[in-house]
Formats: structure tokens, sequence, C-alpha cells
């Protein structure tokens, strides 16, 4: 196993907020907190729902010998959310920050 | 004395060994946090190890195959023991929709985790966080003890607090019953007013699900003020609201009905009303921010039809109570706006088709846009603008009001 890196986390957040925001140039650590915290739970709810699907879906990383990354099938990344948990999160980098903090190994049925 | 000799050399020398290959860790902190995205829900107990620094990260492909139960008297439910990034194990459990209330009810009993075999696992000592490789020869095994996940665990799920299990219970993935819980306060002042009086006017908007319903929601909302008479206010209140369904396989758009009783701030103009309507979210319409690095939300709708009939009227002519239909939608859209600023527009439109209630077959309308910038941490003053039709009473009015915007029960103001 190995984990996603930060950058990678940064990357699906991103992937995430674009699905309710459109597609996003600068840096989304950049901006204000207002702004991520104006979601509707209509738009938490799109936006939850995709940052799961994205974290599922992206490809599995375990170690080679040299302590190098490779990708491997029979995995999948996860991380437990809720609209209660977002609630929580002051802005972007909170909510980065949780993703990177709780992602799960899960072993594919 | 020469074998004796030679027997204790090799037994410490392999008890040198295994402590060696395998060590145990100590446990520094536990939290509980819920998945209300997944399906069956989840609780999860994450378990800090004392990891030799914070580097390192558990192996999770690595942990072996114990039986992991939740044991809560005498029964016992499966639970599945994985790694989190943060620094431990993640133990999981599965809550099916229909057991969730009864299972957040056992877990006040005493419980604890309990697993058939120790738990073997190793950890990886990352050297570089930004490719995520590790330095293999630095990788440890781990054992953790039946006994050790026991007392650990030990009425562990008492940390659950009383809004996760709310959340477990109420929220909903992709669905979206719940809108944003609000409250506004305004001021008006005698210039701007029709009574030429200071008014204070207050809007909110609340919803949740029924008790034990993971279906069936309520809501009120309304405008109302010290002038009772003010053209504007209305209150309406849904002791029914559900989301039927998605319109599409992907989900982009619910089906919505609600019912409930809606009328003006005296309810001298009142009805009993149905509606049945299409909410999603369409593609950005618009581009204030001039280049600035800002996060442009898109905008939020709801398009439907309304069924109704009016319990009792003030209107000067065609005083029958009616029966009658609109077609309606609503909006909500928040613009930032260069650096600083943002304008959130909330919505409505509405066509009646009683020729007596709207004989001249016009489009009504009320919005109130709100100006705000950020002032000190979480609040934002506010300049409001509310014009437009009441949408019961169909009387036009406007004001503008300065007061402070506040989120209650959404977590805005940290």
């Amino acid at each position: 196993m190995a984990f996603l890196t930060r950058n990678e986390v940064k990357k699906i957040v991103k992937a995430a907020l674009e699905e309710v925001a459109g597609t996003i140039t600068g840096d989304i650590e950049e901006f204000p907190n207002q702004d991520f915290k104006a979601m509707n739970n209509i738009l938490k709810n799109r936006f939850l729902d995709t940052l799961k699907s994205q974290m599922n879906n992206h490809e599995f990383y375990d170690y080679d010998d040299d302590g190098n990354r490779v990708v491997i099938d029979g995995w999948y990344y996860d991380v437990a959310l809720s609209i209660l948990e977002m609630d929580n999160w002051s802005g972007v980098t909170a909510c980065i920050d949780y993703v990177d903090e709780y992602q799960r190994e899960e072993r594919k049925n | 004395m020469r074998p004796i000799f030679i027997i204790s050399l090799f037994c410490f020398f392999n008890v040198f060994n295994l402590n060696a290959q395998s060590k145990t860790l100590n446990l520094i902190d536990i939290n509980t946090k819920i998945d209300t995205r997944s399906n069956p829900k989840l609780i999860t107990l994450n378990l800090y190890l004392s990891l030799p620094n914070k580097n390192y990260q558990v192996k999770g492909t690595s942990i072996n195959n114990s039986q992991c139960n939740i044991v809560i008297g005498d029964k016992k439910y499966t639970a599945t023991i994985t790694s989190f990034k943060g620094g431990g194990i993640t133990i999981k459990s599965q809550l099916e929709v229909d057991d969730i209330a009864k299972r957040l009810e056992e877990l006040k009993l005493n419980h604890y985790v309990e697993i058939d075999q120790p738990l073997v696992f190793k950890i990886v000592e990352v050297i570089d966080p930004d490719s995520g490789n590790i330095d293999p020869s630095k990788t440890k095994t781990v054992t953790i003890s039946e006994t050790q996940i026991s007392k650990w665990t030990k009425n562990a799920f008492f940390k659950l607090t009383k809004d996760q299990k709310e959340a477990l219970i109420n929220e909903k993935g992709g669905e979206a019953i719940i809108a944003e819980n609000s409250i506004d306060i305004g001021y008006v002042s005698e210039s701007e007013s029709v009574s030429g009086n200071n008014e204070v006017n207050v809007s909110f908007k609340y919803r949740d699900y029924w008790k034990n319903s993971t279906k069936i929601g309520y809501s009120f909302e309304g405008l109302l003020s010290t002038n009772s008479k003010d053209s504007l206010n209305y209150f309406s209140m849904y002791p029914l609201i559900s989301n039927l369904g998605k319109l599409d396989k992907e989900g982009n758009y619910n089906i919505i009905g609600k019912a409930g009783v809606e009328g003006n701030q005296t309810f001298s103009n009142y009805r009993i009303s149905a509606n049945l309507s299409i909410q999603g979210i369409i593609p950005n319409l618009i581009d204030l921010t001039a280049g600035e690095n800002r996060l442009r939300l898109k905008p939020v709708i709801n398009v439907g039809i309304k069924f109704y009939n009016e319990v009792k009227n003030n209107r000067r002519i065609n005083t029958d109570n009616e029966v009658s239909n609109q077609v309606f939608t609503d909006f909500y859209y928040y613009i930032p706006i260069h650096k600083s600023f943002s304008l959130t527009v909330n919505g409505t439109a509405f066509y009646d088709l009683s020729k007596k209630i709207n004989p001249s077959k016009k489009i009504s309308y009320n919005f109130d846009a709100t100006l705000g910038f950020i002032v000190s941490k979480g609040f934002k003053t506010v300049f409001k603008y509310t014009k437009g039709n009441n949408i019961v009473t169909f009387e036009r009015g406007d004001f503008f009001s300065i007061g402070v915007l506040s989120d209650i029960f959404s977590g805005v103001n940290q």
C-alpha cells in the first residue's frame, strides 16, 4: 500500500470543486474561505459525492522492493465524508487536510 | 556446562531477533468519524498509534486477516480493520439504513471490539512526501494483541456525538431535501420603509427530516417584520417534503415533492398547496471576478408546478377562494465579485394559471440580492435589497436593509 500524497489529494479536491464551480485555473487553496462556505446543501451533496467517487476510482499504489510506488489492482482509496464534517471545514485547505489525514485503503470485494 | 551455555545463547539470540522483527505500539488517541456518502453508511473508529515518527504509516495491504467483531452484550457485529494515513488503524462498522437507529441505541451500552488472533502488519517510513516513496530498510513489523484491541476500544463508540448520530440518520447521499438553514435579520430605515417607521425584519429557512424517517422531511420559511402588513411578508410551512427520485441516471437532477400551507404574515391570505419540482445545478452564467482567484459556484435551480386551494384571501375583487396552478422556479446563485465582495441572489419567478387571479397573464417574481464582504472572521456586513411580488398575495413591494448575515446550523460562523 501507499497512501495518496497531499498533492494528489489536492488534485482530487480540485476535481470535486470543478463539478460545482466549473473549470478552475488558480490555486484552490487561495480561494477566500467564504466562497467555499457559500455552498448550499445541494452543492455540498454534489461536491461530496464527486470527492468520494474521485477517491474510489483513483489509481491504487503499493511499493516495489526499492520502496518506489507502483500501481496495483484489487484495492481502492476511501475517506469518511458527511455534510456534518464538511461544515467543520473552514475552507479548501481544511478540506484537503481532512481527506489527506483520514484516507483509508480498502480491499475490493 | 558448555551445552547449557550454548542453549542459553541460542535462546537469547532468538529473543533478540523476535524483538527486532516484531514490535508492539501504544494507543495515543482515538476518534470517530461517520460516512453518510457510502452505502451502507459507516462509523469509523480511528486509532492513532505510537509510530516511531510522523513519517511512518501503516501499510494497509499488509494487515493480516483477523476476524473482527463489535461486541455489545451477547450480540456481535462484523467489523473490518484497515489503515488510515494519519497514523494508525481504522475499525470500520457498516450500518444498513433500517438498522441505524437501533444500532446507535445499542452502542449506548457497554461494548468493545474483539479480534480472533493478534493483528500483524507492517509500518513504513515515507522519505519523500512529494513522491510518497519509502526507505524499505526502515520497514518494521508490528503486532497488536487481542487484549490490546479490546482494552483500547472499550466503549469507544461513546465518542459518537449527538450531531454525528443525527447525521447518520438524516443525511442521504446524492439527495437533497435539506436546504440551507439560515436566518437573516435586517433593518429598514424609516426613509425606506412603506410604514414610515423604522422596521426590523427577519427572513428564515429551516428544513429537517422527521424523527426516525429517512425519506420524509418538513420545513418552514418566511419573511416577517415589525410591520406585519408589509406586502412582501410571508410564512410557509410544509409538513411533508420528500425526494421522489432522480430524473437522470447520473443524479444531476432530483424530483422533489412537498405539501403544506402558505400565507402572508397575518394569514389574512393563505392557501393549501402541493408542489412537484425538479432541482439541480446549472452552468455558471456570469463572471464578475475580473480575473481574481475566486471560487465561482454554479447556480442552483428548482423548476416545478404548484397546485393550490385558497382558504382565505384579502383581494378587493375576485374574492372567491380559488383552486389553481402555478408554474414556478426558485434560484440560488452566489456570485464572487473582484477580490473580496460577493453577491448572493435568492429568487423566485412564478406564473399563475388562474384567469381570475392573474387576468393580465403576467410572470411575477421576487428576489433578494445580498452584497457582502468580509469584515471579521465568519461574518460579513450585508446590504440587502428585496423586491418583487409576494408569492401568496401577489402584492408588490421592495426594501433596502442593512444587517448581519448569519447562517445557523450550517457552521459558517467559525
